[in-house]
């Protein structure tokens, strides 16, 4: 079969040394590059892909996408150890990956994480492998109209990640979709919101809003909080997750990866979406809702398969099309042009070595990724009884390293604190993050599609349900929110207010 | 006495003599940050990194690209703008800002707040549409133009942007219309095209690899004549319309820049414009050396300002 010859054809580049030895650099660059808060997979990619020149093309995408692939694996730790996403796409993993660490589960927070991860790269690659060329069809199909209603949908999903109440978590989305008008407006040129301050014309950087919101606001408050509270159990039951934990994780972990996979496939979409809808999903489906939050281990197990998957998924339309669905594949693009590689359809043709070799290699470094994060699972935990009048300063200067470490600005440092301070106080008055975040990664988006699409339709709002994919996600999204204010359908432990709950 | 205060004033006046040369002797003593004003993997970052990997061998310090994209090319050399004139910030610089300029969408003055340092490069500009369309040519195209008015769609980088001004300057001498959906860059042209939801794209030679594939047809290029790569595409000219999308490419930094400064960048980046490996990727995207020393660059920028001036205002763009 064609296929098999294929893949002996990618084992045998896969394995040869040069190509194993760039593999391992990839993915242990990548996973250092996930843990430290701020730097992420772009910044070293773009630093390294100069030393990429003196090798092959191969070995050079295969440590690239190992960079890639292994920041999604490395970000949910300090997620997990101190509430701080080291990568925007590990932001869900936050919500309850550090309520379980607090518990003195973070082994088995952290192993699940890094299991999840592996079945969700590895679904994805076979993925990638047999239905990439259709599903690349279906993915082109997707237009500004397509785009819009796909993101409403993605909104009123945001109301499932809300735990009281429903209209706080609304306030939170339209702050979040004021602070994502922020800069320069593609489609008329405008600055918004800008202050003249010239960094802010790209708009508030979501990497810097979120190490903001969730590690700094928590170091905050842990600070306010010294006296009274004593911040982990030392006692750590069992660096593994029980049999217990898989046999609530598995369906959070298949559910994550099919979705990841198909956001990731999107151009546009992406990671950071794909966590954030499979939690909410996870929490929708789930029989104990109300432990969202809490430390369900279903709550850091979905977005994690997600996240992973939508990285093997976001190579599809480069691999298959030559177009690369976000920053970090039009990295990948510029270093296969710069090696004298085409990218475009032709690639699978012209190149099946690189093409077959990559793949390969990608599940190669999921293993690698796998043996490297598990045993260092015990190193992890051990840092985290390290008292706090320690670690709380040692993570603050991680996060202003981070922080600058982005853009080289310290506007981005501004920001963080700025949003660290809004986030602690949010916490006092319990109102959500993760809606606020959702939605400003949404908001700009939406609105590009939104006023796309009414150019070409001069207008006229009917282009949004002629459509049948669009017309689908609006009737889906209208449906969602409507049917929990039907009687017959009213869930306990849902509330619009939170005092509804007496 | 008086002997003692001359030599110690001789000393500090030597010292001082010293120094202030020394100021562009000792440039560049740490990385120089390059900004790039478009997302990676497109046609000016690709080219951009190869002049700057070569420029590092002149300059003896590497020089650190980032992308800053947004504007149609006008934050990242806002940006830059804003930075201080010590030659640790440069940037590249194609006319769209001197067109977001005169279209009242800028908030510096691309002459005033810029300092000149030289020009590199060109791009090639072209009309795609999908392989399988129902225009063949470019006549067929500007046919169907005629008889629908503001039926065509067209992506372009963005408002503002060459490829955009070249539609807008060609709607006005012929008369013909389109709708313009302005995107961020060539992917999303390219993206869009594929998926049928635009149906053509004016942007620069991104659509290259996808018209070798044959999933897009090149109908024309915007430039004097035709181009190497594509032969059999006509010019806009030729077509009978005398519309040539101008841009230019260029190496810019902050207003301020000390000229020996600006002539070790200036010399630097001209010596890398004969690296074999910026040779070659300029050739992959079909763009021309198109080299001016600071001099030349900066009477260059001076009449790109009156020109594209004088054009936005004929089209009725200008917010002035």
């Amino acid at each position: 079969m064609d296929l098999i010859n294929h893949l002996y054809l990618g084992f045998a580049v896969a394995f040869e040394p040069l190509n194993l030895f760039y593999c391992f650099l990839g993915v242990l660059i990548g996973t250092l590059v996930g843990v430290l808060p701020g730097l992420g997979p772009v910044a070293a990619m773009s630093l390294l892909l100069p030393a990429t020149f003196h090798t092959t093309p191969v070995a050079s995408i295969i440590m690239l996408a190992g960079i890639y692939y292994g920041a999604m694996y490395g970000g949910s730790t300090t997620s997990i150890l101190v509430n701080i996403p080291g990568e925007a796409a590990s932001v869900m993993t936050c919500l309850d990956g550090y309520q379980m660490a607090r518990q003195g589960k973070a082994g088995r927070a952290l192993g699940i994480s890094a299991f999840g991860s592996f079945i969700a790269g590895s679904v994805g690659i076979i993925g990638l492998i047999l239905i990439a060329p259709p599903l690349v069809d279906f993915a082109l199909k997707f237009g500004p109209p397509e785009y819009f209603s796909l993101m409403v949908l993605g909104l009123t999903i945001l109301t499932f990640l809300t735990s009281a109440s429903m209209i706080r978590a609304l306030m939170m989305a339209a702050f979040g979709l004021i602070v994502g008008t922020m800069g320069l407006d593609n489609i008329s040129g405008l600055a918004r919101f800008t202050f003249n301050i010239p960094e802010l014309l790209d708009g508030v950087g979501l990497v810097p809003v979120v190490m903001g919101l969730f590690g700094i606001s928590e170091v905050l408050l842990n600070i306010e909080m010294k006296v009274k509270r004593e911040v982990f159990t030392t006692k750590v039951k069992g660096l593994l997750p029980t049999l217990q934990d898989w046999a609530q994780s598995t369906g959070a972990i298949i559910r994550g990866t099919v979705l990841g996979f198909f956001l990731g496939i999107l151009p546009g979409g992406g990671a950071v979406i794909a966590s954030f809808v499979s939690y909410a999903i996870e929490k929708k489906v789930s029989k104990h809702p109300e432990e969202f939050g809490k430390g369900a281990i279903q709550g850091v197990a979905a977005p994690e398969a997600a996240n992973n998957s939508a990285a093997q998924g976001a190579f599809i339309p480069l691999l298959t099309l030559g177009i690369p669905s976000n920053v970090v594949m039009a990295m990948l693009l510029g270093a296969l042009i710069i090696h004298g590689v085409t990218p475009g359809p032709l690639l699978l043709s012209q190149h099946p070595q690189l093409f077959w070799g990559v793949v390969v290699s990608m599940y190669v470094g999921n293993i690698m990724l796998l043996f490297l994060n598990l045993p260092l699972i015990g190193f992890w935990v051990q840092l985290l009884k390290v008292p706090y009048s320690i670690l709380f300063p040692l993570i603050i200067l991680f996060c202003l390293l981070g922080s600058y470490s982005i853009n080289n600005s310290t506007t981005d440092v501004a920001i963080m604190l700025i949003f660290g301070v809004i986030g602690y106080l949010m916490k006092k008055i319990s109102l959500e993050a993760a809606p606020m975040v959702l939605a400003f990664v949404l908001g700009p988006m939406m609105e590009t599609a939104l006023r796309q699409s009414l150019i070409k339709s001069k207008g006229s709002f009917s282009i949004f349900f002629t459509r049948p994919i669009s017309a689908t996600c609006l009737i889906l999204a209208i449906a969602l929110m409507v049917i929990p204010l039907l009687p017959w359908f009213r869930r306990p432990g849902i509330a619009l207010e939170s005092e509804d709950v007496k | 006495m008086a002997q003692r205060f001359f030599v110690w004033m001789g000393t500090a006046i030597f010292l001082l003599a010293l120094v202030i040369p020394a100021a562009a002797q000792d440039y560049p003593n740490k990385p120089i940050n390059l900004v790039i004003q478009y997302p990676p993997g497109g046609s000016t970052d690709l080219t951009a990194r190869a002049l700057a990997i070569g420029a590092k061998k002149y300059l003896g310090q590497p020089v650190v690209c980032e992308n800053k994209a947004g504007g149609g090319g006008t934050v990242g050399v806002a940006l830059v703008a804003a930075k201080p004139g010590d030659g640790y910030t440069i940037g590249i610089v194609t006319s769209s800002p001197t067109m977001a300029y005169h279209m009242g969408k800028l908030n510096f003055h691309p002459l005033n707040d810029l300092t000149p340092i030289m020009r590199w490069g060109n791009y090639l500009f072209g009309i795609v549409v999908r392989a399988d369309s129902q225009w063949k040519t470019i006549q067929e195209l500007l046919q169907y133009a005629k008889q629908n008015p503001e039926k065509i769609s067209y992506g372009s980088p963005g408002v503002g942007t060459p490829p955009h001004l070249a539609m807008e300057e060609f709607s006005l001498v012929s008369g013909l219309k389109f709708t313009h959906i302005p995107a961020k860059g060539i992917a999303e042209n390219n993206t869009a095209l594929l998926g049928g939801h635009i149906d053509m794209v004016s942007d620069s030679s991104g659509w290259a690899p996808l018209v070798d594939a044959g999933k897009f047809r090149l109908l024309a290029t915007w430039g004097e004549k035709r181009c190497a790569r594509y032969p059999d595409a006509p010019t806009i000219k030729e077509a009978g319309y005398d519309v040539v999308a101008r841009s230019h490419l260029g190496v810019i930094g902050p207003k301020g820049m000390p000229k020996p400064v600006v002539a070790k960048i200036a010399d630097a980046f001209k010596k890398a414009m004969e690296d074999p490996e910026f040779v070659s990727v300029m050739k992959k995207f079909d763009m021309d050396h198109y080299y001016l020393g600071t001099e030349d660059y900066t009477k260059y920028m001076q009449s790109d300002f009156e020109n594209i001036g004088k054009l936005v205002q004929k089209l009725g763009l200008d917010k002035k």
